[in-house]
């Protein structure tokens, strides 16, 4: 490539001329820089870019025309009578899946000791450690039983953590339009 | 149901109370009154613009640019209670379909260099007169492969409603990073297009 095509490539990669310029020269007579101008609209391979660099900027411009679509509009206006306004605020939600995780962490430690009458002691601990959880606390280090009463409060505290999470990704960002 | 299709479509004539209110006059409807009409005037009005800023970010995805939009409208409609007004309206929509889309990015782990519907570094033949649906295609397709913080300058700059101050606050970013975003935004867009077009040879052949 020459040192030519190299300079008007340079130029044409950092060049900011208005589409309405481009379009009344395409030719770049009026705005390829002095010093190139000569070679530049008598070299046809020059034109040839320039003419591709003109045509491309004229594409850009033109992405801006908005689409248009009645029944986009109509879709939208469904889903926000289907869907409306949120009942729950995310922070209410996430406190009600928490609740709900919990719940059902401790709803199926008791259902476990009721389905497995063999493993009492185990679930004896956990009920203890649940109903009394200073006492669990104190004790689930040292026991293997309670190990499993901790391993549902992991899951719980994870459970939790996960709910917290969606509970942020779904909060509306910028709201206050600042 | 049947009354928000109503309102999606009604004519000229239903329209005429909402279609010479200003944005803002629409919004306080919308907020104070649950207006669903003054919402649904202010879709009409912004749609093509969203659709068309997400239809660029999506790499010419129309079907999903289209949810995504859809998606914004509702988080609009859902935050409408506490937007501000402090900024415009048109603004506030754009930040919000940015925030749409990079969330959809994040959770799919798309777009982050292209779309995977995008054929990569296969531009049109080039010709002596470039054919403007060509032009259009690989223009299309070099602003796919720009990361997707440049790809999200260059589109709203060339959406050219938008001015430099509205593009910062859009994209969280400061002003000076923007104008030098969007200077190496377009630099690489060119670059990217000049490449094929030196695989392709054409530039050359032309040369005597």
């Amino acid at each position: 490539m020459s040192g030519r095509r190299a300079e008007l490539r340079s130029f044409l990669r950092g060049c900011d001329v208005p589409v309405r310029v481009l379009d009344r020269d395409p030719t770049g007579a009026s705005w390829l820089p002095e010093h190139l101008r000569p070679w530049a609209l008598e070299d046809p391979g020059a034109q040839a870019e320039i003419r591709r660099f003109v045509e491309a900027e004229r594409c850009l411009s033109e992405l801006a025309r908005p689409m248009e679509e009645a029944m986009f509009v109509t879709d939208v206006m469904a889903r926000v009578e289907r869907e409306g306004r949120e009942d729950v605020r995310p922070c209410l939600r996430a406190t009600v899946l928490f609740a709900a995780h919990l719940a059902a962490v401790v709803l199926g430690v008791y259902a476990l000791g009721w389905a497995f009458p063999d493993a009492g002691r185990y679930v004896e601990t956990a009920q203890t450690s649940i109903e009394d959880a200073a006492a669990w606390a104190a004790a689930a280090w040292f026991d293997v039983a309670d190990g499993l009463v901790l391993a549902a409060a992991g899951l719980v505290a994870v459970l939790g953590a996960v709910a917290l999470r969606y509970a942020r990704r779904g909060r509306m960002p910028h709201t206050s339009g600042a | 149901m049947a009354r928000s299709r109503a309102i999606a479509t009604a004519g000229p004539g239903l329209r005429a109370g909402v279609r010479d209110v200003a944005d803002m006059a629409l919004v306080a409807r919308a907020q104070q009154d649950a207006d669903k009409e003054a919402f649904a005037e202010l879709v009409r009005r912004h749609h093509g613009r969203i659709r068309n800023m997400l239809l660029r970010l999506c790499g010419g995805d129309a079907a999903l640019a289209d949810d995504l939009a859809q998606d914004v409208f509702l988080r609009a409609y859902r935050a409408l209670p506490r937007f501000e007004r402090r900024a415009e309206f048109g603004t506030w929509l754009y930040r919000i379909a940015y925030n749409v889309f990079l969330n959809h990015t994040t959770r799919t782990r798309r777009f982050d260099a292209l779309g995977e519907h995008v054929e990569r570094g296969r531009p049109a033949p080039a010709s002596d007169e470039p054919d403007g649906g060509d032009v259009r295609r690989d223009v299309e397709r070099a602003i796919a492969e720009l990361p997707v913080h440049y790809r999200a300058v260059v589109v709203l700059y060339y959406l050219r409603d938008v001015s430099y101050p509205e593009m910062a606050e859009i994209l969280g970013l400061p002003l000076g990073t923007i104008k030098t975003h969007l200077f190496r935004a377009r630099a690489r867009l060119r670059e990217i297009m000049m490449a094929w077009d030196e695989k392709d040879g054409t530039a050359d052949e032309v040369t005597p």
